[in-house]
């Protein structure tokens, strides 16, 4: 007993700092079954100290900072019938995870989904919602799980605003590199992200142009900044990220004269209608005209564009425009 | 680790020390530490700082970590897991796509897993993210497990340069990234020669018994092919084609590139957007490649 009491002394006598204060007005919120006043907080949790202006503005900014961790103060009164003083507690469903149990495969899926961010944006956020997740005492069990070794390389601290942004459906606004390179304004109701071919994407509803469209990350020549209120809009039922990523349907057939084992990739993707020695005649779908001549002309005099007249046009112009250029 | 943590960040993770250390009771503070990502003393302060809150000045939690095992008693209140924020479920929703779209076909198993579990973390946000991985994963594995254990491999590579695949049998040296995407380095034998391969060019690796050539990773001497560039028009798409090698804003550009065979086809695929200011050598080469292409349609 007295060695205890001598503990105590001992601790209460350091407790001061901030760190300390935020876990000690999370216990005593958590713990209570009652609302609790300012004053009875001010009194019971160590660390509040000064005149009550101070004070109070010291448990406001904890208050924000418990927030920002996800931990909700919920604010409320005694007597909901008088303008009575306000109580505070959190709740402990909320506090908790609501996530009952995992399965030792589950939690090794998820230690290879979080080993994923090493060294990228998101990486403490995986780390810390691993060791929440192991906190649940099981062992996972990782020869369930195959050699794979995906990676991502995202460094884009824009990407975790976007994720806030989506998550609390708060309008974004930011600059965006048009395709002439000049900077646009463009302000987003952000509902999806994804990856897909290395680069980073964001998809929802343009303010300006009123419909859905798709924005590369690495195209976002700002911070993103947040306009407004959270839960500012709803989310679309079904949206799903995954339609926005697709590639565009190939809906157009070029036929194309390929040199006999050149151009690998081309004639991969293509039917064959006719050969001879020298040259393989095929047929390649493809979605834009100036993608297909951007292709084509990579491969120089490896490959002919015979059909469509209009592409193949086309594509002698830019050939001549380039010679005339660099005579 | 790097840096110090704030204030909320240690508030944090106190947090969630507590219902850790308490299914993890008589845990080593070196393990703990490394679980946390954070120094030994960082944990030990963190550990101190624990100990000293509590319901009230007479229910203080109940810590033991000076004999360097943690264990814990008295910690009710906080005994349990917190909320996943946001944030941490997207890492793991993302993470989790990735591993499903690199799956081998036969294990449906864990693609059902992964789907189950998406939904259980996701509550329906699980839709709004979406990966795909720029390389199969399957790859760079294979490829770290060759360099760790001094293999060669066989890779099945497409060239950036003309597009065709090729097989060759390389010894690892190195696996590096470089502006978000991953590079494999290796002494190939078909070409006698020290290359480096971007890996989402890499379609298929077999790890093979034979030990790789003892090497040394020596940076090659490369003559870097300068060129000064204006753009006309699409210029953000020509810049992005010049990618990493690219210097300079707007139209007017620096390149310094690998290869000259490259810059100049990139020239030509820009339908001509570019133009190629010095040097002149280039210049007629381009002129030269742009009439020999042309010779095909007269």
């Amino acid at each position: 007993m007295s060695y205890r009491a001598v503990a105590v002394q001992q601790r209460v006598h350091t407790v001061s700092r901030k760190s300390e204060r935020l876990v000690n007005l999370t216990i005593a919120l958590l713990g209570t079954k009652r609302w609790l006043t300012k004053a009875q907080i001010f009194s019971s949790v160590d660390g509040y100290e000064g005149e009550t202006d101070a004070k109070e503005r010291m448990f406001e900014r904890d208050k924000d900072d418990l927030r920002n961790l996800g931990i909700e103060i919920e604010v409320g009164s005694f007597d909901p019938l008088f303008e009575d003083e306000a109580g505070y507690r959190i709740r402990p469903d909320s506090y908790r995870t609501d996530i009952q149990e995992i399965t030792p495969r589950e939690l090794s899926l998820i230690s290879l989904a979080t080993s994923i961010w090493q060294g990228a944006v998101l990486n403490s956020s995986a780390l810390s919602a691993l060791i929440k997740l192991k906190s649940f005492g099981i062992e996972s069990d990782l020869d369930a799980i195959p050699a794979i070794e995906p990676q991502i390389h995202v460094s884009d601290e824009n990407l975790t605003f976007i994720i806030d942004a989506i998550a609390e459906r708060r309008t974004i606004s930011f600059t965006y590199l048009a395709q002439d390179l000049t900077r646009q304004e463009r302000a987003l109701e952000a509902y999806g992200a994804g990856t897909k071919g290395g680069y980073w994407y964001v998809a929802g509803r343009d303010l300006d142009k009123s419909e859905i469209r798709v924005f590369r990350l690495d195209r976002i020549d700002s911070k993103i900044s947040f306009q407004g209120k959270s839960s500012s809009y709803e989310i679309p039922q079904g949206f799903a990220m995954s339609t926005h990523l697709e590639s565009p349907a190939k809906s157009q057939m070029a036929v194309l004269k390929i040199r006999r084992g050149k151009v690998g990739r081309i004639a991969g993707l293509s039917k064959l209608i006719a050969e001879d020695d020298e040259w393989l005649t095929v047929e390649y779908p493809f979605h834009l005209q100036s993608e297909l001549l951007s292709d084509l002309l990579w491969h120089l005099d490896d490959v002919e564009l015979v059909q469509p007249e209009s592409a193949r046009a086309a594509l002698i112009s830019a050939l001549e425009e380039t010679a005339g250029e660099h005579v | 680790m790097s840096k110090k943590s704030t204030p909320t960040e240690k508030a944090a993770r106190m947090l969630d020390l507590v219902p850790y250390i308490s299914t993890h009771q008589g845990i080593s503070t070196a393990e703990l530490a490394a679980e946390f990502a954070i120094s030994i003393p960082e944990l030990l302060s963190d550990l101190n700082a624990l100990w000293m809150c509590g319901d009230s000045r007479f229910d203080l939690i109940d810590l033991e970590f000076e004999s360097g095992f943690v264990s814990i008693r008295n910690a009710q209140t906080l005994n349990q897991v917190r909320n996943l924020s946001q944030q941490e479920i997207v890492s793991i929703l993302l993470g989790l796509d990735l591993i499903s779209k690199d799956l081998p076909a036969d294990r449906e198993d864990l693609q059902e897993d992964i789907r189950t579990l998406r939904k259980k973390l996701g509550k329906g946000s699980e839709l709004l993210i979406d990966a795909t991985p720029a390389s199969k994963g399957g790859i760079l594995a294979s490829l770290r497990e060759a360099l760790a254990g001094k293999r060669k491999v066989k890779i099945t590579y497409t060239s950036s340069l003309s597009e065709t695949l090729s097989s060759r049998v390389v010894s690892p040296i190195d696996i590096y990234t470089n502006q978000e995407r991953d590079f494999f380095v290796g002494f190939c034998e078909l070409a006698e020669s020290q290359r480096t391969f971007r890996i989402d060019r890499i379609s298929s690796v077999e790890v093979l018994e034979l030990k790789a050539a003892q090497l040394q990773s020596s940076a090659p001497e490369i003559e870097m092919a300068k060129a000064k560039i204006s753009i006309s028009r699409d210029v953000r798409r020509s810049r992005e084609s010049l990618g990493q090698f690219l210097s300079g804003d707007g139209s007017e550009v620096e390149v310094s590139a690998y290869s000259r065979e490259w810059l100049a086809r990139t020239v030509l695929a820009s339908g001509g957007a570019m133009k190629v200011v010095r040097p002149t050598e280039l210049r007629s080469e381009i002129a030269h490649l742009a009439a020999k292409t042309l010779g095909l349609y007269r």
